[in-house]
């Protein structure tokens, strides 16, 4: 579904990502792992073009979308979940989710999208009119799960959804994520919580650097001794 | 020995060279080099209004001056100096005076500008003829080569409450000791000095001066001032104000349905073809003590007759319009330089410039608007005057002082306002 | 007594007209972060706009608001489009530069233009009032607030429940995230500037049979609103009615009161109180991000 071919970005003197190259295909969790600063963000905001001195291609269904604005590729179904939640702090909760489908295939969808996701996640609706900002950290990350899924997308990038969160809470996304690519929707997502994406992912790619040094299936990875020793301290 | 050779050598050789436009051109070499004038005026920005106003006077006597042969023989070029701010008219006066060799400089259409513009020419030993700046202590500086052909704030004022207890008070028939009158004024140093020479002449007369009020002429609402006057009800109203609220103030009493008996006005809103273009009739009756638009022409001298036809001609040819009080001015301030200062002075330098206005002696009735010219020892001109107009069919007609009347005060007391 | 409501009347429907100008202010300011120095330049067209259609046309400046108001969004477009575009990434101070120079760029266009004199719409209802027991009520006052406040009203609905408005709400609190919703942002900053020079435009037509016009009006009138748009808070809409209202009423009070000379002292003391207690304005949030309509 996603193909990205050696993606490279520098910020002046940083060479944020250099070659990368990953795939993510239909039905699947990808994970992106690795340490602070090696570039998984970056990767991210490349791909939703929100980073705009990139080189490589990015392809979506075989269609180039390097060369869209966000809203366009947001047009496109690639939706992306920004590191931190981001959620537009002096809106409601509802105002939130609405927004989310601002794009115009989404809008028609509203009603139905909205019932979705108080489905999957009821503490939102019973917070519906509370403003964002002032939501526990767990709730603001449902939340901005809810208002990506809005835009009805076909395919999500969730960038480091557990941040911050209490392990309970922590289970309880990675349970929302499954389930969400149980509903058809694929995801790449971005994770420090190592042993959590691999045993979720059905395949991975490590980064160092803002290089992909080892790729595999998240299980297969798992087992890898290199990667035991440099993430779980084992 | 070589070195006294090589002195007198050259000694020679400037000589010789002073010699070569004798020799070769005779003396029209020397007579064609233009007089340089510059002008300083607020020609941008928010007093551009009264600035572009008087320039255009003073060029049109410049221009009048120059067809006539110019003086002695020599054409009059006027230079530009948007002095829009202090700021601007200290470095527009500095490169006139350096880059275009400017010595001889005339302004300024407001006190702010003239005050440092003059300070400046006279700092670079240039000559300052001052037209409209009217801050009391213009002429309170001890410089040498800055002389106010134009009135003080007193001069300007000061017609006013003579008028009020001259003519207005047996109108009203009213004592003028009991006369009752406000006085308001927007607060730049314009409005302050002019209401309190207004004050300090009607305390003279013994005129009661009920209400002193200043506010911002930035102001957008005086509907707080125009209740005030209306709870204090004076006889008439003493106004220092400039144009947007002269207008609004004329238009707020009018919404709230009040008028005094008579409203004078001291410029330099009220003595501008904008009040009536803004308020129609409503403007009629309204007198404003201001320089004088207009003189009597039994009081004016064949050669001041001679100045107004040739100033309307041109003027009206130029712009397509009357011109009014402060064309008038620059006119006036412009002419007197020409003729009077310039074509008197041995040369243009300011020294002799000061000499010639020291010097100089012209009767009252010489210029268009009948004043004369004759320094005090502080630059002061004493044969300018303040005169009274009032808005009669909308529009200026001089009715003071005698000299300057050219038809009677009509609408005392102020009729209602369908009336007018 | 009569005369504390006269008082509060009159500031009130001035400060519907500051109200006005400055929610153009600083709506720009909330979504785009950037101060418009020309925004007073705006009020100055649009007033040029309507003394000319009425002057000419004989088109009653009510009526011409439904030409004006739109040519002013169409000049907001542009000016965003040529100008306040290229800078957006650049640092403040070169946005500063741009606007201030725009702001003179367009004072001295219209002295060439139209040179300095003032120019007034005399509309024969300009000065028409009517009596409620002792207070003078006047027409064009009353209707110019009841207007003003409209668009102020008008502007909030658009903001509340249009697509486009909450897309101009979410680019203020949060441009990136704006981005990943699919929102244009380069579309939500073109038509919040050209809103911005509508809305402003609106009250210059508004002011235009109060008010005489020469090209630096709009600079003298715009020094209050920006005093406005920090009282209320950068960036909020209720901020700015609030304190435009505030701002008049206290106006005319102290001018009355304390006498006119005094008023913008009182003004700046209130100011400087209200920021001591509430640094952020009266509505402003931390980080002025803001773009409440509640
Ligand atoms: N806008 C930017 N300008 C300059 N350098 C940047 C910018 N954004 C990111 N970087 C640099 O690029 C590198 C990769 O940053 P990135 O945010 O992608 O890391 P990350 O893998 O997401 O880290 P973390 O796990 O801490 O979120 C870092 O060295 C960072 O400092
Ligand atoms: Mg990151």
């Amino acid at each position: 579904m996603l193909r990205v071919r050696d993606l490279s970005v520098r910020f002046g003197d940083v060479q944020a990502v250099e070659q990368l190259s990953f795939d993510v295909a239909a039905g699947q969790i990808v994970g992106l792992v690795g340490s602070n600063g090696a570039g998984k963000t970056t990767t991210l905001s490349a791909i939703s073009a929100l980073v705009r001195n990139r080189s490589g291609s990015i392809e979506l269904d075989g269609k180039d979308i390097s060369r869209l604005a966000p809203h366009q590729i947001v047009e496109q179904g690639l939706i992306h979940v920004p590191e931190g939640r981001r959620l537009f702090p002096f809106m409601s909760v509802l105002e939130n989710l609405e927004i989310g489908a601002y794009g115009k295939a989404a809008r028609g969808k509203r009603k139905q999208q909205l019932e979705f996701i108080f489905d999957l996640l009821p503490r939102l609706a019973e917070r519906r009119n509370q403003l964002a900002g002032t939501l526990s950290g767990g709730e603001q990350q449902m939340c901005a799960i809810g208002r990506g899924l809005m835009s009805c997308p076909r395919l999500l990038m969730l960038d480091e959804p557990t941040l911050g969160l209490a392990p309970m809470l922590v289970e309880e996304v990675f349970r929302l994520v499954k389930t969400i690519r149980d509903q058809g929707v694929p995801i790449l997502i971005i994770e420090q919580q190592v042993v959590h994406v691999l045993e979720t992912a059905d395949y991975a790619y490590v980064l160092e650097s803002g290089r992909g040094t080892m790729q595999g299936l998240g299980a297969t990875l798992l087992q890898d001794d290199g990667l035991r020793r440099a993430y779980l301290g084992i | 020995m070589s070195q006294s050779k090589r002195r007198l050598a050259r000694r020679e050789v400037l000589g010789l060279l002073a010699a070569v436009p004798a020799v070769f051109s005779s003396r029209s070499a020397l007579a064609q080099e233009p007089i340089k004038v510059g002008g300083i005026f607020p020609l941008t920005g928010g007093n551009s209004v009264f600035g572009n106003q008087n320039f255009q006077g003073v060029e049109t006597a410049i221009e009048l001056v120059n067809d006539r042969g110019g003086v002695k023989g020599r054409k009059i070029q006027l230079f530009k100096g948007d002095g829009n701010s202090p700021q601007a008219a200290i470095s527009e006066t500095n490169r006139l005076a350096s880059r275009e060799g400017v010595r001889i400089f005339v302004g300024s259409s407001t006190s702010a500008v003239g005050m440092v513009a003059s300070q400046e020419a006279e700092r670079n030993g240039a000559f300052y003829w001052e037209g409209m700046a009217v801050a009391n202590n213009y002429t309170e500086r001890d410089f040498k080569n800055v002389f106010r052909m134009g009135l003080s704030a007193a001069g300007l004022g000061e017609p006013a409450p003579l008028y009020a207890a001259e003519v207005l008070a047996p109108m009203l028939k009213i004592d003028s000791k009991n006369l009752k009158v406000a006085v308001v004024a927007e607060d730049s140093a314009f409005g302050v000095d002019v209401s309190r020479a207004v004050i300090a002449q009607a305390e003279k007369l013994g005129i009661k001066i009920g209400l002193r009020e200043l506010y911002s002429a930035k102001t957008t609402d005086l509907s707080p001032l125009v209740l005030k006057l209306r709870s204090l009800d004076p006889d008439m109203i003493i106004a220092t104000q400039f144009i947007n609220d002269a207008i609004l103030f004329q238009r707020q009493m009018k919404e709230m349905n009040y008028s005094p008996k008579a409203f004078v006005g001291t410029s330099a809103g009220h003595s501008t073809l904008s009040l009536a273009e803004a308020i129609g009739k409503d403007v009629n009756g309204i007198f404003s003590s201001s320089f004088p638009l207009d003189a009597n022409l039994n009081s004016l001298s064949a050669e001041a007759r001679a100045d107004r036809e040739a100033f309307l001609k041109r003027y009206e040819a130029k712009y397509k319009v009357a011109p009014a009080v402060q064309e008038s001015l620059g006119f006036v301030v412009g002419i007197a330089l020409a003729r009077d200062i310039l074509g008197n002075a041995t040369s243009d330098s300011a020294s002799d410039l000061r000499e010639a206005s020291l010097k100089v002696d012209v009767p009252v009735g010489s210029y268009i608007n009948g004043w004369g010219l004759k320094f005090d020892d502080k630059g002061q001109n004493r044969r300018a005057f303040g005169s009274v107009v009032q808005w009669q069919d909308q529009k200026m007609i001089s009715v003071y002082p005698a000299a300057n009347k050219v038809h009677d005060p009509i609408m005392v007391p102020l009729p209602a306002r369908n009336a007018r | 007594m009569d005369i504390y409501i006269q008082l509060a009347l009159s500031g009130l429907f001035i400060g519907g007209v500051y109200a006005l100008i400055s929610v153009g202010l600083t709506l720009v300011f909330g979504v785009l972060r950037v101060v418009n120095f020309a925004h007073g330049e705006y009020l100055t067209i649009a007033m040029y706009l309507t003394y000319f259609m009425f002057q000419r046309v004989g088109i009653d400046p009510f009526v011409a608001s439904i030409a004006v108001v739109p040519l002013m969004f169409v000049l907001g477009l542009a000016t965003e489009r040529l100008l306040i575009r290229p800078t957006l990434e650049a640092p403040h101070v070169v946005q500063v530069f741009v606007t201030f120079a725009l702001s003179l760029f367009l004072q001295n266009l219209l002295l060439a233009l139209f040179t300095s004199d003032f120019r007034s719409v005399r509309t024969p209802y300009a000065t028409a009032a009517f009596q409620i027991g002792p207070l003078y009520v006047s027409w064009l006052r009353a209707a110019v607030f009841v207007v003003a406040l409209a668009f102020a009203g008008g502007l909030a609905a658009f903001l509340k429940y249009t697509y486009m408005g909450s897309a101009i709400r979410a680019t203020a609190q949060d441009r990136r995230s704006a981005r990943l919703v699919g929102i244009n942002v380069d579309r939500v900053y073109a038509v919040t500037f050209a809103l911005g020079c509508a809305l402003v435009g609106a009250a210059g037509i508004l002011l235009s049979p109060l008010f005489s016009v020469n090209p630096y009006t709009g600079a003298d009138m715009i020094l209050v609103s920006f005093v406005i748009v920090v009282l209320g808070g950068m960036g909020s809409i209720a901020g700015a009615v609030t304190a435009g209202l505030l701002i008049g009423v206290v106006e005319s009070f102290t001018g009355y009161l304390a006498g006119g000379e005094l008023k913008q002292l009182v003004y700046f003391v209130l100011f400087m109180i209200v920021l001591a207690v509430r640094p952020n304005g009266l509505f402003g949030r931390k980080g002025a991000e803001v773009m409440d309509v509640t």
